[in-house]
């Protein structure tokens, strides 16, 4: 096993995903991964967050509602 | 009048710049973002207006983000825009006009959210990873991340109805860095400029963000699989 504890991969995993880990601590969080597949599996869950929720909650602003905007602002402008 | 909570972002203050919408090409651009704002100081409708078409879209994708609802987030959308029309004399141009209404937007979400208690955060510190004694992950979830994604597991009405409602109980100060980083793709340094924290408080908040919308997800998807 790698000289990592599970804890310690998982106070380094922004890190580790971010590659601003020094270079030591980064090839020991990789064999830790080797090591250790609940914390590989861990981690692939953990990147995939960013982009899937940024999927699934993009919202382009209705024509109706950038209207309604401008017509509110008309009205508080006067 | 407007009196910013302790733990909220100030809107006068400067910033460094956010990249805006690729319009703010210099001074000489009558059409950049500080231009549009000195004319609109002046008093030239037209230019408010255009500031107004150009950010629309992006104000309303964030305050979504914050809130959920089409109808909320149109609420913070007017509320945005009166304020930026009431306090453009404000702004003195130290930063970005982008940055300034990233600023202005998220406060709008924040009182909005605190105003309405049905948005409230509601924890989710028992998705977060626990461990033994020893330093070992203590409970091996079922991964998403793998082939049976929870893109494969989960429709993708409901996917999107988890995912927001993971964002919106998300605790404040880690929903402000989350929505900014990850979902408006900030980036760390500029996040901490519109929240006026630190980078390393962007980095620890982000990287809990994100512990806690994993495991929220992880529920979804091994109640639904």
């Amino acid at each position: 096993m790698s000289g990592c504890s599970c804890k310690e991969a998982f106070d380094l995993l922004l890190g580790y995903v971010e590659n601003t880990l020094p270079k030591g601590e980064r090839a020991d969080l990789k064999q830790h991964f080797v090591d250790c597949p609940p914390c590989l599996d861990f981690l692939k869950s953990y990147q995939a967050v960013p982009q899937l929720v940024r999927d699934c909650t993009k919202a382009d602003i209705p024509k109706a509602v950038a209207e309604r905007l401008m017509s509110f602002l008309a009205k508080k402008k006067a | 009048m407007f009196t910013p909570p302790s733990n909220s972002v100030s809107d006068s203050q400067g910033l460094n710049a956010l990249a805006s919408n690729g319009h703010t090409t210099g001074p000489a651009d009558l059409n950049a973002d500080e231009a549009l704002v000195e004319r609109a100081k002046a008093g030239d409708s037209a230019a408010f207006d255009t500031l107004v078409g150009r950010y629309s879209g992006k104000v309303f994708r964030l305050a979504t983000r914050f809130v959920g609802t089409a109808a909320d987030a149109e609420e913070i959308l007017q509320d945005t825009f009166l304020r930026v029309y009431r306090k453009l004399d404000s702004f003195r141009g130290d930063s970005k006009f982008s940055t300034w209404l990233y600023r202005v937007a998220t406060n709008c979400a924040l009182m909005h959210i605190r105003k309405n208690k049905r948005h409230r955060a509601e924890s989710l510190d028992q998705g977060l990873p626990e461990f033994t004694d020893e330093g070992y992950l203590a409970r091996h979830d079922i991964d998403y991340g793998r082939p049976a994604r929870a893109d494969e597991i989960l429709e993708r009405a409901e996917l999107a109805r988890e995912a927001l409602l993971g964002v919106q109980g998300l605790p404040e100060i880690y929903k402000t860095v989350f929505v900014l980083r990850d979902l408006e793709e900030l980036s760390t340094e500029e996040t901490a400029k519109v929240l006026d924290i630190e980078s390393g408080t962007v980095r620890q908040r982000l990287h809990r963000a994100r512990l806690m919308l994993r495991g929220h997800l992880q529920r979804a998807v091994g109640e639904a699989a």
